[in-house]
């Protein structure tokens, strides 16, 4: 039995909100010339400072989720949250892809 | 360290290290699939995993700053095909991020014994497989739209 399931329920939230953080700034980015700029200026490129703030956010959401979940999270729980990964991951991969195909025909 | 910096053996890298990272989460999968019960060679699937994604993305990264922007992106834009960067790579080059916390996820999954912890981590190991391959696709396209794009500078 493994004892710590709480990691892995961190780690799966904290994923699922990474990946959404991601489709969310990926888009405003194309609909905010100030906001790239200033990813940009972060790094040298827009590309590394998305790159480095997604991991970031994961390793606080995972320490912060890790830290407020209470004791440790049944099966049930944790099972939960990766079925609900799964699925997250799947629409945020579709989002940008669709979202790169509709910014190109209507641009 | 120069000749690890030149453009084809960078991408041979990238690519080599994503596929080590399709091939170990497949093989984490079928761990799962076939109902095995070693968490040893679950853990090492997934660290193989986990390194192949992640050295893929700096690898990748650093080609895609350094060569991709200045030198390939405005021959694709250019050529027969643009939509191969404004889709193709824009995608590929968004859709990458979501994997490493994902596999991370599923690395720290791999130790959990309880059965029902099992199938969504054997779903995630195909998923990460699947969008590696997806990627993958997206690469070859790029690669391809570049050629095509070089090909009227060549013959004309």
């Amino acid at each position: 039995m493994y004892k710590n399931l709480k990691l892995i329920w961190s780690s799966a939230y904290s994923a699922l909100i990474t990946g959404l953080a991601v489709v969310a700034v990926t888009i405003y980015m194309e609909y905010s010339p100030v906001f790239k700029v200033i990813l940009t200026n972060l790094t040298s490129h827009h590309w590394i400072s998305k790159s480095l703030g997604s991991i970031i956010l994961y390793f606080i959401l995972f320490f912060i989720f890790n830290k407020i979940g209470g004791d440790n999270k049944s099966e049930f729980q944790v099972r939960r949250a990766l079925w609900t990964l799964f699925i997250f991951t799947i629409l945020s991969a579709l989002a940008i892809f669709v979202f790169f195909v509709w910014h190109y025909l209507a641009t | 360290m120069g000749i690890l910096l030149m453009k084809p053996v960078l991408i041979g890298m990238h690519l080599g290290l994503a596929i080590l990272g399709i091939d170990a989460f497949l093989w984490l999968a079928g761990e799962y699939a076939a109902g095995a019960l070693s968490v040893k060679r679950r853990l090492i699937a997934a660290t193989l995993g986990m390194i192949g994604f992640i050295g893929s993305w700096i690898v990748g990264g650093y080609y895609y700053v350094k060569y991709y922007g200045p030198l390939v992106k405005p021959v694709i834009k250019a050529g027969l095909a643009p939509w191969a960067h404004a889709i193709a790579m824009e995608a590929k080059e968004h859709i990458f991020l979501l994997i490493v916390p994902v596999a991370i996820t599923v690395f720290l999954a791999t130790r959990a014994t309880e059965p029902s912890v099992r199938k969504p981590t054997m779903w995630l190991a195909v998923l990460i497989a699947g969008m590696g391959l997806a990627i993958g696709a997206m690469g070859f396209i790029i690669s391809a739209a570049y050629r095509f794009g070089v090909i009227p500078a060549v013959t004309g």
